[in-house]
């Protein structure tokens, strides 16, 4: 069993190696190094104006790290043919999904001790202290916390008799909640300890697993919903063999198929933006997260440099989408040239585009400045004229010569 | 008595699918699981493989059920699912080596066996390709093959017949009846009647969640009024049933 661990750890190193080759393209980069830098000045700006111990601090510190000890969850590497094909191994398993369980708990350690780190001056801030050993104390204290969920998420994946404390509620959200608040407001040793105990409860619930049955719908759900985001995000850089979108209704944005073409590809193209959940959620997301930045950014050359880094990245995650529709028979028999088709995806997304700056735009307004938002304008057109008419076309001939 | 359900009551959410029910599978015998879309068949099903958990009622195997030793319970099975799973990444001969370690055969009468079923199901020069490009049917025979390898108690198989050829199915059908001579039993669901008709030695009709009748078709015959009904007629005459309801 664990052979079978390490091979599929090793497809899964080999696959991500694979992919992220194309996410940390020089492009992407470059916008992360500014986005880092960016939110790295704003950070040491923020702590240095920062009075210390103000009533809120210590309640943003709890929430801040709530959600930091969410990040990570448990991988198993399970495939759906395990379940036919290991059916008389069951208990042996147990082996294999205790291998999934260190693994994402080595994982989820490394994640804590990075989110911690970056965390520290504000932790110094809010608890009013710079003793290294109470700072030391939150960042074990995260760690217990995250290892009870993962144990936790591992007897999810087995039949169990439901109580209160493996219901997902409360090991994720209540008990966590009450040690924070202890550790914060009472002692960081009180939530420390508590945290080691329901650390040890967890670990016992593990150990009885090996005599019980596994949830083998719920362990195949959840890996395959985990492979599938981790595909989406990979597919945004390149192609993913075997992606498939999940596709929403959206009547209510029917009206707004009348901007754009009535050719084959441009209402397949314009239809499947609009109706996949993924991409028009990113789309919505990413725009009006544009122009919120834009519009809180007092500096104008700052918001134009933002403006500009989001345009890139949004037509940038939407080149994939052009051979979106590879897979069906039937656009393989129209009788559309490969020229024609990228008119027709150039003009979908074109349209999509401009949508994106008047959200970007709108953004812009509460800059108060006039000038600042016409400048914004003209670098939008401009840099709007160049992807679309140049760089994606250029990009996409370029992907389908490689053919 | 090599499978047995009895008052079992279970289906995948709260809500129960199955409503006590009850039967048997007795050792070399063949039973047959029919109902019509939505009667609980692979629900059943299942259960007996342990995908699901019965909210009460037992099933047992040999004596054995699942809350006493899971890995007891689980050893006797081999399961043939409706739809082939397969791994993507593993060639034919891989998925053999898998079921040969997975259930502990003896390497060199498994293979025989193997070798065997490949040269009955056509597939022996193809044991270096990845069984997932092939069709439908093909893929259904591996599934086949590896679970005819082993020495299994209890056979269940899903909807076997569907995208197999007429020979395909022949070959399945002696495969069956050599299991049989060996003293396992078989628990298959099934549409195709007129097959099923002419080899399973029971039947359990399964209607709503519940057991409608079980039996030889004789039996059958008996309580749907016609002494020449076939199990085609027998099925639409429940089908009737359940539009009068």
């Amino acid at each position: 069993m664990n052979n079978l661990f390490s091979q599929r750890l090793q497809s899964h190193f080999a696959q991500m190696s694979k992919y992220l080759r194309y996410v940390f393209n020089d492009f992407f980069v470059i916008a992360l190094m500014f986005i880092i830098g960016g939110i790295g000045y704003q950070y040491s700006m923020f702590i240095k104006h920062l009075q210390a111990g103000q009533w809120w601090e210590k309640l943003i510190l709890m929430v801040l790290i709530l959600v930091v000890v969410q990040l990570n969850n448990l991988v198993t590497f399970v495939k759906r043919a395990d379940f036919v094909f290991w059916l008389p191994q069951e208990k042996a398993f147990f082996t294999f999904l205790r291998s999934g369980l260190r693994y994402s708990k080595t994982m989820a350690v490394i994640v804590q001790i990075v989110a911690w780190f970056v965390m520290i001056p504000f932790i110094e801030k809010a608890m009013v202290t710079t003793n290294i050993v109470v700072i030391l104390m939150i960042l074990l204290m995260m760690f217990f916390l995250k290892l009870m969920f993962l144990n936790f998420k591992m007897v999810d994946n087995y039949h169990h008799d439901r109580n209160i404390l493996n219901n997902q509620l409360c090991y994720r959200l209540i008990l966590p909640i009450i040690i924070i608040a202890l550790a914060i407001y009472v002692s960081v040793y009180v939530g420390l300890t508590v945290s080691i105990l329901l650390l040890i409860v967890s670990h016992l619930l593990v150990q009885k697993l090996k005599q019980q049955s596994i949830n083998w719908q719920t362990v195949i759900e959840k890996t395959e919903s985990h492979e599938n985001s981790l595909n989406r995000f990979f597919n945004m850089f390149t192609d993913v063999e075997n992606m498939q979108g999940a596709v929403k209704r959206r009547s209510y944005l029917d009206s707004l198929f009348k901007i754009f073409n009535n050719d084959v590809y441009s209402v397949l193209y314009s239809r499947g933006i609009v109706r996949d959940k993924e991409i028009s959620g990113l789309l919505a997301r990413v725009s009006i997260l544009g122009a919120i930045i834009i519009g809180a950014v007092k500096l104008d050359w700052m918001a134009i440099l933002i403006a500009v880094l989001f345009m890139y990245l949004i037509v940038f995650q939407l080149i994939p989408y052009f051979n979106n529709f590879e897979d069906n028979v039937f656009t393989s028999l129209y009788p559309i040239s490969i020229d024609q088709q990228l008119k027709s995806f150039t003009g979908v997304i074109g349209r999509i585009m401009i949508l994106v700056i008047v959200v970007l735009m709108i953004g812009s307004l509460f800059m108060f400045n006039l000038l600042a938002s016409l400048m914004l304008l003209v670098v939008l057109i401009i840099e709007w004229i160049l992807l679309i008419k140049i760089y994606v076309p250029k990009k996409i001939k370029k992907a389908s010569s490689n053919y | 008595m090599s499978l047995q359900v009895d008052n079992l009551v279970g289906g995948y959410s709260r809500i129960p699918v199955l409503k006590n029910v009850s039967f048997d599978v007795e050792d070399g015998e063949l039973v047959g699981l029919i109902g019509l879309n939505g009667a609980g068949k692979s629900t059943t099903i299942n259960h007996v493989i342990g995908l699901l958990k019965p909210f009460s009622g037992t099933i047992k195997i040999n004596g054995i059920a699942m809350q006493d030793d899971i890995e007891k319970y689980k050893k006797q099975i081999a399961y043939i699912p409706e739809f082939p799973v397969l791994y993507k990444e593993l060639t034919l001969r891989e998925h053999i080596e898998t079921t040969i370690k997975a259930y502990d055969l003896n390497e060199t009468s498994a293979w025989e066996d193997a070798n065997k079923m490949l040269k009955m199901f056509r597939l022996e020069n193809k044991l270096e390709w990845f069984p997932v490009n092939f069709s439908k049917g093909m893929r259904q025979k591996v599934m086949i093959l590896c679970a005819f390898i082993t020495n299994a108690k209890l056979f269940v198989i899903d909807e076997p017949f569907l995208g197999l050829d007429p020979v395909a199915v022949n070959d399945l059908l002696q495969l069956i009846e050599d299991q049989k001579k060996k003293g396992s039993s078989i628990l298959m669901s099934t549409h195709v009647l007129d097959t099923a008709e002419r080899f399973c030695d029971r039947f359990v009709l399964i209607h709503n969640g519940k057991i409608r009748t079980e039996g030889n078709i004789q039996r059958l015959q008996d309580e749907f009024g016609n002494k020449d009904s076939s199990l085609n007629d027998i099925y639409l005459n429940l089908a009737k049933e359940e539009n009068n309801e």
